[in-house]
């Protein structure tokens, strides 16, 4: 039903936040985790583990977050190709980094510094791609 | 190291499969747009009543438990480095199992993107 199309700027900002909020969903979720580690499993330490932590609010908002992401993951996947949709949601690897550098002035390496730019000339490159537009296709 | 490797690519096969699946769900769904957030709620029915989503969710499930033996035998950089031939097996099977066209620009873009992500994994393990 739905056309697969090219790389609009405004999809490219979907998909970017779709990796930042799973990127803030995990902070989350780490800070809110609580009671001891699961070491050993077993299932009573299993049980108590995920007793205390549903109730963490940190991690409740967490689950949420995960929850309206992949909704949002959908839509994408509606819009346009998944070949060109998951290469392109991993791009926060380098651009929370980059940030880092531009406005928290963080040091980096020059290992860290060709790893951006190579980044960044694939979502470029990537830009260019050409989706065919997928013949219709019946719903079930 | 090799049964390491077998492992995230165990995960990753799993992984690309849940995306495909939900592609295929995506592919029947009608698209939306815009600030009428009527139509999000029809959306969010339908979505939930295709099969291939929950399938997939499933299948990333699996994903998740070749991931993890593959985190308790090696260093997180590692998994991670190894984690990128998600992106080889993306391109083989939206090809094979979706008919989409890899251009040489998604093949290129692609690759400089993995290879980022390698230095950028790298860079951050010191």
């Amino acid at each position: 039903m739905s056309k697969t199309g090219n790389l609009t700027l405004k999809i490219f900002f979907a998909v970017f936040m779709n990796d930042l909020i799973d990127a803030i969903a995990q902070v989350l979720m780490k800070k809110g985790i609580v009671g001891e580690a699961l070491i050993s499993w077993n299932s009573h330490n299993l049980f108590s583990f995920v007793i205390q932590n549903a109730v963490s609010p940190l991690v409740i908002a967490g689950i949420i977050l995960y929850s309206l992401n992949f909704f949002l993951w959908i839509i994408i996947l509606t819009k346009i190709d998944l070949s060109l949709a998951v290469p392109l949601g991993s791009t926060t690897y380098a651009l929370i980094p980059l940030s880092a550098v531009i406005f928290l002035h963080e040091r980096i390496s020059m290992t860290g510094i060709a790893g951006i730019l190579c980044v960044v000339i694939g979502i470029l490159i990537l830009s260019k791609s050409k989706s065919a537009i997928s013949p219709e296709v019946p719903a079930p | 190291m090799i049964r390491t490797v077998l492992y995230v690519l165990i995960a990753e096969t799993w992984n690309t499969a849940g995306q495909l699946l939900f592609k295929k769900s995506a592919k029947t769904l009608p698209p939306v747009s815009g600030a009428d957030w009527r139509t999000y709620g029809t959306f969010l029915k339908d979505l939930l009543r295709r099969p291939g989503i929950l399938l997939g969710l499933m299948s990333m499930a699996v994903g998740l438990i070749f991931w993890l033996a593959a985190l308790s035998q090696a260093a997180l950089n590692v998994v991670f480095v190894l984690g990128s031939m998600q992106y080889i097996l993306i391109l083989i099977f939206s090809r094979l199992f979706l008919g989409e066209k890899i251009d040489g620009n998604r093949l290129l873009g692609t690759f400089f993107i993995a290879l980022g992500i390698i230095l950028v994994t790298l860079s951050s393990s010191r």
